[in-house]
């Protein structure tokens, strides 16, 4: 897991250390001898000015080992800063101490045609629009739906993905389509927009959990009747339960993009110009296959 | 889990070398920053320049710029928590620098914070050398900054030297607020240790005995420098 | 020639009138004595000379130049006056030849070797050179006067004012001073010396100047002032 690298580093750092805490034994024995001799001018001895370089040189290695953790050195100065909430399969979540996902791919690609590297940072979700604000992030992507409020306080790129609410049920359940679901027991994720969605429908009893997983327990196990999930986690999560299924028909459409700062009009553009690019070359479509699988709509 | 399971188990021990290079190196900047600002800010605080000195009747005849912005400059850190000045310096300040290495943010906000401390330390130790050596200095033809840096400042330094000494070390402690910024220093070296392993006891007294043997490496360096700054005088 | 001129120097500590009127001449070459209880005025008087203490009103011309006058370079005007004060007030972070060195390295521009060589032959002067790299901490009163006379003497001023330089000693120790500073009066120096020590005065000054309340009321050889003063207040100091 370790790489020999910074196992290297550590160890010229420990060395460095050594040899200074010796040192400092090695000046008291001196100190001890001069106080001896009157005729002393020189304030600090050469032993000193040793141990003060030894310190400052490990006080700089330690400088380069932490701004090399960083990302500020040691890679391109010209770095694409994406903000995301990893927490969003297959968009984007954590793989392997890694966050890995559709959005962070099409970030990568966009952040080649610019000729930079991508830095992510994962953040919470509602801190992402404020990080966007205050310039610690250049962009968003984090399986953002467009919103009318959400566009008063950022830029948003053409939308990337489709995507749209949808119906589980157990298989042979009664309920068909939307309109039978007033009055039913609903089970949503918490502050997803199928949680706004389910609480406008007359007469049904929502249930928030935390996951989607755990949502679709709660179906399998009969103590609900309907879920309302988005389409790409509600595909990705149901292939686990056998007993369970998709309702044909969207609950409503909505679409995902990327947001920008909102004095970034340049920066929009080029990413708006790189999703197109990406739609016509075919990149889009694998990626689509890479995370949907092959039968995905494009 | 044993306490050596705890910390080196899975390579956390890296959290918290990690955090000590942090806290290290974070402590030096400061330090340099804090001492150039401490000694600027108590020049300006002792400083001699009465701009309408000649209005003699005016009440601003006494009035000096430099010195009145020193102290505003020590009122306004001294009175607000070191927290809040760093997260206005991350959030506000170098909010839209976003390529400014975190480290140096810190190290920014924390040498403002510990340079007005050891403004205050200083301007005691210039205001407690004799009248006599800057006149006696003056008298020779040497300008009032000559006299400063040659006379009265390596004086100044030595007779407030532990107190700076204290001054250091609390730095020192002070830095283990630096992970509200999301720096990993060896407090938050220490809390990633607590969360991954669910134990409270091992990873905090790890931390608590890093900052020990720093603080007790400084300690020691430091009384060795006075003393030899003391024998050097005495006894050259 | 003259070397100061003093015209109508007054001196005031808020409404405390220390020097009043003040008004004398002092020739190149002269070695002139200021005697007076204390709280005369005679320190203030000295301080003066080298604007050590900014003169209230009056004016000062030295060597031709009138350094009353606020555009004057106040830091040039010191190289050419040498001070030795009460309190020796020697730099307790350097060693004893650095004292010396410091102002002709940092002012005249000499080289560490020609300030070493500059200061030793001035250490040797005052019998000091075996204490050239003790600190003045480590040293006696007398022996810190001594590197203080040679500190001052190191600007090769053309004035020297002395600060009651012996008031501060131990008895035992003002004869080395005197002998001091009786072997640079011998150089033909301009000094102006405030003291107490009146056989001193009588025998190396050329003249001597009695202060009362802020005003000269004697002004005259040693002889005239001493032995045959004018007025009742000096008649009565010196026949303490």
């Amino acid at each position: 897991m370790i790489d020999i690298d910074l196992i290297q580093k550590r160890l010229v750092n420990l060395i460095f250390l050594t040899i200074l805490l010796y040192h400092l034994r090695f000046l008291r024995m001196k100190g001890y001898n001069k106080s001896m001799s009157k005729n002393k001018t020189r304030t600090f001895g050469i032993s000193w000015w040793i141990g003060l370089v030894l310190f400052a040189g490990m006080i700089c290695l330690m400088l380069g080992d932490i701004l090399h953790r960083d990302g500020v050195i040691g890679s391109k100065t010209d770095v694409l800063v994406m903000g995301t909430n990893a927490g969003f399969k297959p968009f984007e979540y954590i793989d392997n101490n890694q966050v890995v996902g559709f959005d962070i791919d099409l970030a990568r690609e966009i952040a080649k045609s610019l000729g930079k590297d991508l830095k992510v940072e994962d953040m919470s979700f509602d801190g992402l629009l404020p990080a966007l604000d205050s310039g610690q992030i250049d962009m968003v992507a984090a399986g953002m739906t467009v919103t009318p409020e959400r566009e008063k306080n950022a830029l948003f790129s053409d939308p990337y993905y489709s995507a749209s609410q949808r119906i589980i049920v157990k298989k042979g359940s009664p309920i068909r389509n939307k309109y039978q679901l007033p009055g039913r027991k609903i089970g949503v994720q918490l502050g997803t927009t199928g949680d706004t969605l389910a609480s406008k429908i007359a007469g049904a009893s929502v249930t928030q959990f935390q996951t989607a997983p755990s949502v679709l327990q709660e179906l399998s196990s009969g103590k609900i009747e309907a879920v309302i999930l988005d389409d790409a986690p509600a595909k990705q999560y149901s292939a686990g339960f056998s007993d369970l299924e998709i309702l044909p028909g969207a609950l409503s459409d909505e679409s995902y993009a990327i947001a920008i700062k909102k004095d970034n009009k340049d920066l929009l553009e080029k990413v708006n110009k790189e999703i197109a690019k990406m739609k016509k070359d075919g990149r889009y479509e694998k990626l689509i296959r890479k995370y949907f699988g092959e039968e995905a709509k494009s | 889990m044993n306490f050596w399971e705890v910390i080196f188990g899975g390579g956390r021990w890296l959290f918290l070398w990690h955090g000590l290079e942090v806290t290290l190196v974070l402590t030096v900047l400061s330090l340099i920053l804090g001492s150039a600002i401490g000694v600027l800010v108590a020049l300006m605080r002792t400083s001699n320049l009465r701009p309408f000195g000649r209005m003699k009747t005016s009440r601003l005849a006494n009035f000096n710029p430099l010195a009145s912005l020193g102290k505003i400059y020590v009122d306004i850190i001294r009175g607000t928590p070191l927290l809040v000045q760093l997260l206005i310096m991350y959030y506000v300040v170098f909010g839209s620098y976003q390529f400014m290495p975190k480290i140096f943010v810190a190290a920014v906000a924390f040498g403002i914070n510990s340079g007005a401390y050891i403004a205050e330390i200083i301007r005691g130790g210039i205001q407690s050398i004799d009248k006599g050596q800057m006149e006696a200095a003056r008298s020779l033809g040497l300008s009032n900054w000559q006299a400063m840096r040659l006379v009265i400042l390596p004086q100044a330094m030595r007779n407030s030297l532990p107190a700076l000494i204290s001054e250091f070390i609390a730095l020192l402690k002070e830095t283990s607020v630096v992970g509200w910024i999301g720096l990993n220093d060896i407090m938050r070296g220490a809390d990633n240790i607590r969360f991954q392993t669910a134990t409270a006891f091992q990873s905090l007294f790890a931390a608590a005995a890093m900052y020990l043997i720093l603080t007790a490496i400084f300690t020691r360096v430091m009384a060795r420098v006075e003393r030899k700054l003391k024998h050097d005088d005495d006894q050259r | 020639m003259t070397m100061i001129s003093v015209k109508n120097l007054k001196k005031t500590f808020g409404t405390n009138r220390v020097l009043r009127d003040i008004d004398v001449e002092i020739e190149e070459g002269e070695i002139v004595v200021v005697v007076g209880s204390s709280g005369s005025g005679k320190s203030t008087f000295l301080r003066c000379l080298n604007l050590l203490e900014e003169p209230t009103s009056g004016e000062i011309i030295v060597d031709g130049v009138k350094i009353t006058d606020p555009h004057v370079n106040l830091n040039a005007l010191r190289q050419n006056i040498g001070m030795v004060f009460q309190q020796f007030n020697l730099f307790p972070n350097l060693s004893v030849i650095e004292n010396i060195k410091l102002a002709p390295k940092k002012l005249r521009k000499f080289s560490d070797q020609k300030a070493t060589k500059l200061a030793r032959s001035l250490l040797d002067d005052v019998g000091l050179l075996d204490k050239a790299d003790a600190s003045p901490n480590s040293l006696s009163g007398g022996q810190k006067q001594r590197v203080a006379i040679a500190r001052a003497l190191a600007m090769e001023p053309k004035i020297m004012l002395f600060d009651e330089p012996t008031s501060a000693l131990d008895p035992e120790m003002i004869g080395e001073v005197l002998d001091v500073i009786r072997k640079v009066a011998k150089k033909g120096m301009t000094m102006v010396i405030v003291t107490h020590e009146m056989k001193f005065a009588r025998e190396v000054g050329t003249r001597m100047i009695f202060l009362d309340k802020g005003e000269i009321i004697e002004n005259g050889t040693p002889e005239q002032v001493m032995d045959h003063p004018k007025t009742e207040r000096a008649k009565k100091f010196f026949a303490k």
